[in-house]
């Protein structure tokens, strides 16, 4: 998975580089602000994002406003990084559109777990777009029949929106996705084919 | 050694640093970059020739009275210096940045010298200065 890194501060960055790539993770960086929002207003953009607090250019919090500005069906995931921890300076971190914070110095292994954490609702996210797109493509090709349908009472066919009358199954046919196949029911096998009538596996071929 | 902190400032001294030998907690680093010790010679030289430049920056936005360029620097170099272990070093620029929080920039450049002095020293316990005996563990 991809990872965008802002940071600042060379040393802090080159660790989160080398650390996160011996993790498997693809990384990008960038070492300010506008930089970061630029790389994520791309068409490949990372899914996870960890943002420095204190950049120039643009502060992490407000990087994180503006990528929250971006209306996307899989908005990434952000993780600011921050010497800050007091509960005022977490409280508007998140309420910018953070999803998790990491205070400096990081714990390496606060670190990853809050990495899979990012990954996990990335993930999640993407399956449910996915699940969501399928749906919506399968209503696209589903008709639905509904309402009051003028029904001959003897033989049994609709009066469609022309005036004219049509047959039940070609009525069918014609306003949605369901097919025909043709079998003889018990009733009319009797009626119509009494000399079959006695022979079970006659009964229901299509 | 006896200078107490500064409850008001939480100035921590340069002689309580060594006493609590938090120039530089080599064992903290190398957890970070999970035991990989080239990865910490490579953190430790970037930092040595990154942390200059942010000191000069510093110094220059206190000769301007920058007053947000003082506290993002003193930030920056609070972090950096943490995520190394330089935990004496990251002390003292967070107590800078908390009195450029406040507007107290004449008191941010009188610890200018504490902080060259502090940066000679986490050198040294870095194995990486003029004066190794200080350090606890040679990079």
């Amino acid at each position: 998975m991809k990872v965008l890194i802002a940071e600042d501060d060379a040393t802090t960055r080159l660790m989160l580089i080398q650390v996160l790539g011996q993790w498997g993770y693809e990384v990008a960086a960038v070492n300010r602000g506008d930089e970061a929002v630029s790389c994520m207003a791309a068409s490949d953009a990372p899914k996870l994002v960890i943002l420095d607090r204190g950049m120039p250019g643009l502060e992490g919090v407000d990087v994180c406003r503006a990528i929250r500005s971006v209306e996307t069906q899989e908005p990434p995931y952000v993780i600011l990084l921050t010497g800050q921890k007091d509960a005022k300076s977490v409280v508007e971190g998140l309420e910018a559109g953070a999803n998790d914070y990491i205070a400096k110095p990081y714990d390496v292994g606060e670190l990853r777990a809050r990495l899979k954490v990012g990954q996990r609702v990335i993930e999640l996210q993407a399956a449910l777009v996915k699940q969501v797109r399928e749906l919506q493509q399968a209503l696209a090709h589903i008709k639905v029949l509904q309402g009051i349908l003028p029904i001959c009472m003897y033989c049994h066919k609709i009066r469609s929106d022309e005036q004219s009358w049509q047959r039940i199954e070609r009525y069918i046919a014609a306003h949605s996705d369901a097919q025909f196949s043709h079998a003889i029911c018990p009733d009319c096998l009797a009626k119509h084919h009494p000399e079959l009538a006695d022979e079970p596996s006659s009964r229901g071929t299509g | 050694m006896n200078e107490p902190k500064n409850e008001a400032t939480g100035r921590i001294p340069v002689a309580a640093c060594a006493a609590e030998g938090a120039f530089f907690d080599r064992e903290a680093l190398l957890e970070r970059v999970m035991r990989d010790d080239g990865l910490v010679r490579l953190v430790l030289s970037t930092f040595v020739a990154d942390m200059p430049v942010q000191m000069d920056a510093l110094r220059a936005a206190l000769a301007s009275g920058d007053e947000k360029g003082v506290r993002r620097q003193a930030h920056t170099i609070k972090g950096a210096a943490a995520n190394v272990g330089a935990m004496g070093l990251s002390q003292w620029a967070q107590t800078m940045e908390n009195l450029c929080v406040v507007g107290r920039l004449q008191e941010v450049a009188a610890m200018l010298t504490g902080l060259d002095d502090l940066w000679d020293k986490t050198l040294s316990a870095m194995g990486m200065g003029p004066d190794p005996s200080l350090g606890r563990s040679a990079v």
